[in-house]
């Protein structure tokens, strides 16, 4: 595999981001800090990562956080309301999210939607139903009943690699959550899938130039669709392994994903102008958004002013994204121009 | 390669086309060889890219049939024109600017295993398809500064030699080419036009389309004139005739 100059830069930058903090805020550099950031965006990396499929088309996703309510309000209500069994529960909410996804492709396809405005409908519609069908509102005592099924739990299981590997006596090793491991698997089989698989290729090239696509023979239609709904089957993924952490499903659950899985996966190096970047680098953009939140809460510095702060790394990403295509643009232009 | 006249390797005959009250092509018949090179001129808007988009499976005939080795077929698709043997060079390239050049041969087409598998899931067989894309890239002497970077860091005459070169590696019939050369300076010009007298010479049948009438004298065995979606004229190009072709595409003979 080719390494890009853009992956070393956004590794580096994500390595002097961790040593900054280490240095600076008091209780970063531990073991139940590094916990904090694997357990709690573990589930925005697989959205992210789902999020690459989409962006690869020259698309969006922006439906990604409701249809993340959407699969773990299903997962409640199947359990609590319903007691079905969680080997039948998580394969159920999958479902449901990866239609909800299929929808969004089927909009953008056979309507001829814009993505960023299919998907923003469904943004809505999906949230208005997660409200509609919420086990909350309809059973209002179930609202302080926790999810106790092994299945769902389970997925909140850590292990102490530190011991297992014998070497808790001289480092302190945080312990790793299953989630974590759950992502690197998707991050691994995406991965395989998008670079070496034919249906990868043709993300990429319908990215690259849908109309050349199509001259090619490639079905746009099929591969636009099984891509939207790969993207809604990781925010499924991700809805139950939050589920699970919260042990409950909330009508506000993952509001405002869709903009944190975005941001990762442009600083990832994933080009919004469609067809650049591997999947890499939103896993390692969605954690490089969650160590700089996480450190600047320990140097106390304001929720608001975190906000502004992702905003600004977001607008740098794009920015640099823009620039590097504009770059690409003249030189092609030049090319032409002068010939051999 | 000597030309075979007796049975044409494609023939479209009757061919028309509609889009909406506009006729695009009006009772339009031709036929190509194996081992010669066809010219379709005309002014624009006279139906070439029509004809070309019907042979190459992106439209589909209003009426009249196209046959290939003189057996009728049904061209539903780009890629139902790719397995009865027709390649399409396309006027606006039809690069893929972010893949390398060897993705950009196979796009559509990947070598894939194992077969078992549904085809999308298939693997691709890169190493392959690198090794058969440099050696067909060597074959036609094109130079490319780098060999696995993307296309878009090569200049327009690399870019059209690529496009050239991917019709190569498959074609098995025919190969046409939609103004290969329009927006390429003298020399890349030459590249190209080399490009097509070997295509002929490996015994494909060539359709040319092209406004160049130095090029059309050139290189085509025989030239087809088409004005306002009728043909109007067939001859063979030289010296001579060259007035004569030029006064049927703007419609002023007689």
């Amino acid at each position: 595999m080719r390494v890009s100059i853009g992956s070393l830069t956004l590794v580096a930058f994500f390595l002097s981001v961790l040593a900054f903090f280490s240095a600076f805020a008091p209780n970063f550099a531990t073991a139940a800090n590094m916990e904090n950031l694997m357990s709690g965006f573990s589930f925005v990396a697989i959205v992210a990562i789902g999020q690459t499929f989409p962006i690869l088309l020259r698309g969006i996703d922006l439906s990604v956080g409701a249809t993340l309510a959407l699969a773990g309000m299903t997962a409640f209500d199947l359990s609590l309301i319903a007691g079905w069994p969680g080997y039948l529960v998580l394969p159920a909410a999958l479902v449901v999210a990866t239609l909800a996804g299929l929808v969004n492709g089927l909009l953008i396809v056979f309507l001829r939607l814009q993505p960023f405005i299919a998907t923003l409908a469904t943004l809505a519609a999906y949230r208005g139903l997660v409200y509609s069908i919420s086990g909350r509102q309809l059973v209002p005592s179930l609202s302080t009943t926790p999810i106790t099924d092994p299945w769902i739990a389970g997925l909140e299981t850590y292990y102490d690699l530190g011991s297992w590997l014998g070497v808790s006596s001289l480092v302190r090793l945080p312990w790793f959550p299953l989630s974590f491991f759950i992502m690197l698997a998707v991050l691994l089989l995406v991965w395989a899938l998008l670079s070496a698989t034919k249906f990868g290729r043709n993300v990429y090239a319908i990215g690259g130039n849908a109309e050349a696509a199509r001259l090619a023979g490639i079905s746009i239609a099929r591969t636009v669709v099984l891509s939207y709904g790969l993207c809604g089957l990781c925010a499924g993924l991700s809805a139950l392994l939050l589920v699970a952490r919260l042990t409950t499903a909330t009508e506000a659950l993952g509001v405002g994903t869709e903009l944190t899985a975005i941001a990762a996966a442009v600083i990832g190096g994933v080009s919004l102008s469609g067809g650049v970047g591997s999947v890499f680098g939103p896993v390692v953009g969605a954690f490089l958004l969650g160590a700089v939140l996480l450190g600047l809460t320990q140097l106390g510095i304001s929720q608001y002013v975190q906000q502004i702060l992702t905003g600004l790394i977001l607008l740098m990403a794009v920015a640099s994204d823009r620039v590097a295509f504009v770059r690409r643009r003249k030189r092609f232009a030049a090319s032409l121009g002068e010939g051999a | 390669m000597t030309v075979d006249y007796a049975t044409p390797v494609l023939a479209v005959r009757h061919a028309h086309k509609y889009f909406g009250a506009i006729h695009a092509l009006q009772d339009v018949s031709l036929e190509v060889h194996s081992g010669e090179v066809l010219a379709l001129l005309g002014d624009n808007g006279a139906g070439k890219s029509t004809l070309v988009k019907c042979i190459s499976g992106i439209h589909t005939l209003d009426g009249g049939e196209i046959l290939i080795d003189g057996a009728p077929v049904s061209l539903h698709g780009a890629a139902a024109a790719r397995r009865s043997g027709i390649e399409t060079v396309y006027q606006d390239l039809a690069l893929f600017d972010n893949l390398t050049p060897a993705q950009n041969f196979y796009c559509g087409r990947e070598i894939g295993f194992p077969t078992w598998l549904p085809r999308p899931l298939r693997f691709l067989r890169n190493v392959a398809m690198d090794h058969d894309a440099a050696a067909v890239i060597d074959r036609l002497k094109v130079s490319l500064p780098q060999f696995d970077a993307p296309v878009a860091l090569m200049s327009g005459g690399q870019r059209q030699a690529i496009a050239v070169a991917r019709a190569t590696i498959f074609a098995r019939r025919v190969v046409m080419l939609d103004e290969p050369t329009a927006a390429l300076g003298l020399r890349e010009s030459r590249k190209v036009l080399d490009l097509v007298k070997q295509l002929r010479a490996e015994g494909n049948a060539v359709v040319l389309i092209t406004h160049n009438m130095e090029h059309v004298v050139e290189l085509a065995d025989r030239a087809v004139v088409l004005r306002q979606g009728r043909k109007v004229g067939e001859l063979a190009p030289d010296r001579a005739s060259q007035q004569e072709l030029v006064a049927m595409i703007v419609g002023a003979e007689r």
